[in-house]
């Protein structure tokens, strides 16, 4: 299994993120995508062990974790795991997350929050943008989620050769499902754990930010 | 005397397209369609009148309804034809800054295959592309 982390200025948090990490897995096999931080990611990653590939000029999360996935892929992972810098995910999901993926039930598992654990302290904006995504990707894309925006995914070797993002941006969530339906990969969903923190939420997506995405999706869709 | 204003302006476009084409900077494709375009600029000037004629063939009352229409057109033509390439640079760079990262995280990362666990499979990794092949340390 490797794990992929995109990573953009998470310097402040992400030697906790890969210490917790390091109790379910080798930070060996953690890669760290340091998309161009103006902070020292790519330093305080190195320095707890993990591998550190790192973007010139910054690119966006949909391309890091493309890189990511292409790092993962030359490694010869035969799960990658997805995983975001800003500690909302919980490295004790990891095992239910790739449980499906070892047993070949799935090509891709989709982390989601709304699962039978709730979402800890998600704020109640957060919540409906999250729903009209899920409404706006069930429409688009045909695939059926509960939770669209979730970094919190695992693939088979497989599945993470075949999808290709072109998405660096933000919009590489739904593109990824995109990628699902077009190469018929098999997918299940499994519930996680997300914990908002005043950091995250602060780092994270703007709210507003969602109508600009859902644009430029459509966009895409239109023109290509 | 919007006539010499029209002709003065038609001919320094050209002469601009010229000059860029002869600098290699311009096509020869797109210096026929630039030219074209502007060639239809100077005959609408010199004859306005005309613009009614094909405008009464396509159904439109008036001619310059009818070139209002078609700058719109063009420029909605111009502006996807912007935007996709637009497009391809991004992705083209965004290529360029991975191929990069690649290669030089490879270089600084150990050789050694991260062990999967007894249940799962080894996966031989995909061979890079010759371009991404990293170089043997020194």
């Amino acid at each position: 299994m490797v794990v992929v982390i995109p990573a953009f200025n998470e310097a402040a948090v992400l030697p906790g993120v890969l210490a917790e990490l390091a109790g379910f897995v080798p930070l060996t096999q953690v890669i760290v995508v340091d998309d161009a931080s103006t902070d020292d990611t790519s330093g305080v990653a190195q320095q707890a062990g993990a591998r550190v590939f790192r973007h010139a000029i910054n690119r966006g999360q949909g391309a890091a974790l493309a890189t990511g996935l292409a790092a993962a892929v030359s490694m010869g992972a035969a799960v990658v795991v997805t995983f975001d810098a800003d500690g909302q995910h919980d490295p004790s999901d990891l095992p239910a997350l790739i449980a499906p993926v070892l047993a070949g039930h799935a090509q891709v598992v989709l982390g989601t929050r709304f699962g039978t654990q709730q979402a800890l302290a998600m704020p109640r904006s957060r919540r409906l943008i999250l729903r009209a995504a899920v409404w706006f990707t069930r429409l688009t894309e045909q695939v059926r989620i509960t939770d669209v925006h979730n970094g919190y995914r695992a693939f088979s070797a497989h599945a993470a050769r075949q999808i290709h993002l072109r998405q660096d941006r933000m919009e590489h969530a739904s593109e990824i499902l995109q990628e699902i339906r077009r190469h018929r990969l098999t997918y299940v969903e499994c519930p996680v754990r997300v914990r908002y923190t005043a950091y995250s939420l602060a780092k994270g997506q703007k709210n507003r930010a969602a109508v600009g995405m859902g644009l430029r999706l459509l966009l895409h869709k239109v023109i290509g | 005397m919007y006539r010499i204003l029209v002709a003065a302006i038609v001919l320094f476009a050209l002469a601009k397209l010229g000059s860029r084409f002869r600098a290699g900077q311009l096509s020869r494709s797109r210096l026929f369609s630039w030219t074209a375009l502007w060639l239809g600029v100077l005959v609408l000037g010199m004859w306005p009148r005309l613009s009614d004629h094909v405008s009464r063939w396509v159904n439109i009352e008036r001619g310059a309804t009818l070139l209002f229409f078609l700058s719109i057109l063009l420029l909605f033509y111009i502006t996807l034809n912007l935007h996709l390439r637009l497009d391809s640079l991004q992705r083209q760079l965004t290529e360029l800054v991975r191929v990069l990262a690649l290669r030089d995280g490879l270089q600084a990362g150990t050789a050694a295959r991260p062990s999967q666990g007894p249940t799962a499979g080894t996966t031989p990794p995909p061979p890079l592309p010759s371009s991404q092949q990293p170089t043997p340390p020194s």
